[in-house]
């Protein structure tokens, strides 16, 4: 289930209008709890158990942290967990790829091989809900937080629907202590939750999904098309991917929200950061604190001289490129992250002016805007050949085809850019906040009569949902 | 809080009612066209024919005119059938002549085509074209349908949640934005590029035979025809079994159909069922007719009384006339209506 299906606004009005209508604190979880069960079983219902097992995984390591007191003991169950959650990870996600390509390595060193491998079903928000139950036993063997008691309580905190499938990856720390108290309606900002959701809904069906298809004609064949084409392409995919996912992780804010809990904020303008290290604190920040969390950090981060930090960087990043998904152009995406953070931190910081002029600000946006660009063409490029046919023809070193995009695709690059600043000041805040509940009711109604129009008539799954 | 979404239900229905005013019809196959051009020319015409290709490519009313002609009776009719047109889309069209209020209108033959809730334009559930056909009054006309057939429950309920949300994107204007900004800056078009031209209406009056088609998209059709005359031959055979089939009408959806003929009754023009030579048999077109619940009604899906509607020299495939065969058609269109049209002047 999509938050821009239409059976999601069936499903979320029952489990909202049942939510509050319930009385005590236990039943409005056990019923979220069943929901959220709904919700994913909708996708698949057999993979409920796979996330079940995760959940009853650390729901008891936890359990077994609190009880045992030895070190060894404490770091044994650790082990335990851990090792459970990444071989269910390993074997869903990694477990294809790996075996291709080692099938591939041997072909091509002239030994024969079985062409067999098994085809596994990816579970959607596999990589979510593990990275989110880990971190939750990790921060128990680390004594920051107190294992749960209840399991209801630590299976909603894994599998609640909102972020259920594609993040925000939610800390225990910040979500468990919500589910002790009732939540109550008084305390829900109403509006903010409700014009979120609508934001995010226009980011994803609205503009994303628009964009969709024209990029994806020339990602499929670049060199079909002009220079100037594979350019606004890629631009547009940089559009594409932040609406998309932000938009999703909006929604997902903005339901939790509406029934009364707070998640992590995932995007903070990215695209609006004049330097690398500054939009990885931006991009994707539930992810990328997870990993600078429990990886770079316990690794020694930037602690241990300058060549032990590029190499803490460089494994980070390889791994966050792998998180992403199975595939050689993650991997080699989270390398050139490593290496574009390795030269900030090498040089940049060095280099950069107390006092910087807006000229200087503008010529660092572009140089982080043109980078990430190019991360993005590695990341969505169809296979090595594809990527750097692209990157040939981008720079004028190849011809590239006839065919060509229509410039106003650039308008809706700057609009997007454009909203994208408007956000960032807030300019809508105030009024939102000072009209009437009457009128705000009214133009909310408005709002999506003019949003609906504007829905891509065709089907694009979230981007992040393979992830 | 309930009257706070009560004031956002208004302002949704309110605005998306303002926004359907400028949402353009579909173009396929020159749906848009054929209204429009009606639309300008409404109290010109006295017969309207509604259908699929079947009746677009089958009927040519210069011919039916002068068929009627011979009869003694002078009158003008015109094409209005268009590609891939299913029961429910026929019936949205008839209203959306109806409520035209043309003048002149005395009969609407309608090409008889069943009740079936789960056929859509080229099996794509959720294009534009049927959206647009999902009225609320078509949608509980189709829900009707739904119902009266024999299935699970879930298929059921499937179905008419498809129908539902039809419904609710067609209220709700969904996906119709570019089209609307299209049509305003004057760069509307016809996806499948098949818009039939003002001249082209104003010259063929919505006919247009299949081997006049330049683009050679149906030659496959023809080739399949060709390639199995055999079959088609014993197809042919078969119709005449088929028709003797019994029916059973107890769960015909005749509240669609009376609602139909009220709607045609309502600006005094009559409905008349028309079986084109097919390859098929209608049996319950042809109950249909005999228990007077269709009270006009031309049947030529008869390959005994005619033999050389089902013979390759005038067919283009297995479903349509070819020009040869649509002018013999048009022309005993044109004999058989008269006596009606006689009575209505």
């Amino acid at each position: 289930m999509l938050f821009n299906e239409a059976r999601f606004f069936v499903f979320f009005a029952l489990a909202f209008a049942v939510h509050w209508a319930l009385r005590t604190n236990g039943s409005r979880k056990a019923w979220l709890l069943l929901c959220s069960c709904a919700f994913y079983g909708a996708w698949d219902w057999r993979f409920l158990g796979l996330m079940a097992v995760s959940i009853l995984i650390d729901y008891a390591t936890g359990r077994a942290l609190t009880t045992v007191s030895t070190t060894g003991a404490r770091r044994a169950w650790l082990v335990l967990s851990l090792c459970a959650n990444l071989g269910i990870l390993g074997f869903f996600k990694y477990y294809g790829f790996f075996v291709d390509s080692a099938t591939e390595l041997l072909k091509s060193l002239g030994f024969e091989t079985s062409e067999r491998t098994l085809q596994i079903v990816l579970p959607v928000g596999i990589s979510f809900f593990t990275f989110q139950s880990m971190s939750y036993t990790i921060d128990v063997y680390r004594r920051g937080i107190e294992a749960v008691k209840s399991f209801t309580d630590f299976a909603l905190f894994v599998a609640f629907f909102p972020q259920l499938v594609a993040g925000p990856i939610v800390r225990a720390v910040d979500f468990i202590p919500q589910l002790a108290t009732k939540r109550l309606w008084r305390d829900v900002e109403v509006r903010a939750c409700l014009v979120l959701f609508l934001a995010g809904f226009i980011k994803k069906a609205c503009i994303a999904d628009n964009i969709a298809p024209t990029l994806d004609s020339v990602f499929k064949d670049p060199s079909a098309f002009d220079a100037a084409s594979n350019w606004i392409a890629l631009a547009l995919y940089h559009v594409q991917i932040y609406c998309d996912f932000s938009g999703y992780s909006d929604m997902a804010i903005a339901a939790a929200g509406l029934l009364g809990y707070k998640l992590t904020l995932n995007f903070n303008f990215p695209y609006l950061t004049s330097n690398i290290a500054e939009w990885w604190r931006r991009w994707h920040i539930s992810l990328s604190s997870w990993f600078r969390d429990y990886l770079y950090i316990p690794l020694g981060g930037n602690r241990r001289g300058s060549w032990r930090t590029f190499f803490n960087l460089y494994v980070v990043f390889l791994l966050c490129g792998l998180w992403h998904g199975a595939n050689w152009n993650f991997l080699a995406w989270g390398a050139f992250h490593g290496t574009l953070l390795a030269v900030h931190r090498a040089w940049g910081d060095r280099h950069a002016p107390q006092q910087a002029g807006s000229a200087v600000v503008l010529a660092k946006w572009c140089a982080t805007t043109l980078a990430v660009l190019w991360g993005w063409l590695i990341f969505r490029g169809e296979g090595a050949t594809k990527t750097l046919a692209m990157f040939e023809i981008q720079l004028g070193l190849e011809p590239g085809g006839t065919n060509h995009l229509d410039l106003w695709w650039v308008a809706f690059f700057a609009s997007a850019l454009l909203v994208h600043v408007l956000a960032n000041r807030a300019v809508l805040r105030e009024p939102i906040e000072r009209v009437s509940n009457a009128t705000f009711a009214v133009v909310y109604g408005c709002a999506w009569a003019l949003t609906l129009p504007w829905l891509a008539s065709g089907y694009t799954p979230f981007i992040y949902f393979q992830f | 809080m309930c009257g706070y979404v009560v004031l956002a239900a208004l302002g949704f229905a309110s605005t998306s009612w303002l926004v359907s005013r400028v949402v353009p019809w579909p173009e396929d196959y020159g749906l848009r066209a054929k209204y429009d051009y009606f639309k300008q020319h409404k109290d010109e015409y006295d017969v309207a024919f509604v259908g699929s290709s079947r009746l677009f490519r089958g009927v040519d009313p210069r011919i039916v005119d002068a068929g009627l002609r011979e009869q003694g009776v002078e009158a003008r009719s015109i094409n209005l059938a268009i590609g891939g047109m299913t029961g429910f889309e026929s019936d949205f069209f008839v209203r959306e002549i109806v409520r035209l209020e043309p003048a002149r209108l005395k009969v609407i033959v309608l090409e008889d085509q069943p009740w079936d809730p789960n056929s859509y334009f080229l099996g794509n559930t959720f294009s534009s074209r049927n959206v647009f056909w999902h009225t609320p009054a078509e949608t509980v006309s189709a829900l009707r349908s739904v119902w009266s057939v024999d299935a699970p429950l879930t298929d059921h309920v499937e179905w008419s949640w498809t129908h539902a949300r039809l419904c609710a994107m067609k209220l709700a204007n969904v996906a119709q934005g570019p089209r609307i900004a299209l049509d305003l800056l004057g760069k509307s078009r016809d996806p499948l590029r098949r818009a039939l031209s003002t001249e082209q209406l104003a010259e063929g009056a919505g006919f247009q035979a299949l081997d006049d088609l330049i683009s050679g998209e149906f030659n496959p059709w023809r080739e399949k025809l060709l390639a199995n005359q055999e079959g088609f031959r014993a197809m042919v055979a078969a119709i005449p079994e088929q028709n003797a089939r019994p029916v059973d009408l107890s769960r015909y959806n005749f509240k669609a159909l009376g609602a139909q003929h009220a709607a045609a009754a309502s600006i005094g023009a009559e409905l008349v069922r028309l079986l084109p030579p097919g390859s098929t048999g209608q049996p319950e077109a042809l109950e249909l007719a005999r228990t007077g619940a269709y009270a006009h009604t031309l049947d030529y899906n008869d390959p005994a009384r005619f033999p050389r509607f089902f013979e390759l020299e005038w067919r283009f495939d297995e479903h349509h006339l070819n020009r040869a065969g649509a002018q013999e058609l048009s022309r005993l269109i044109g004999i058989d209506l008269a006596p009606l049209l006689k009575r209505t002047h």
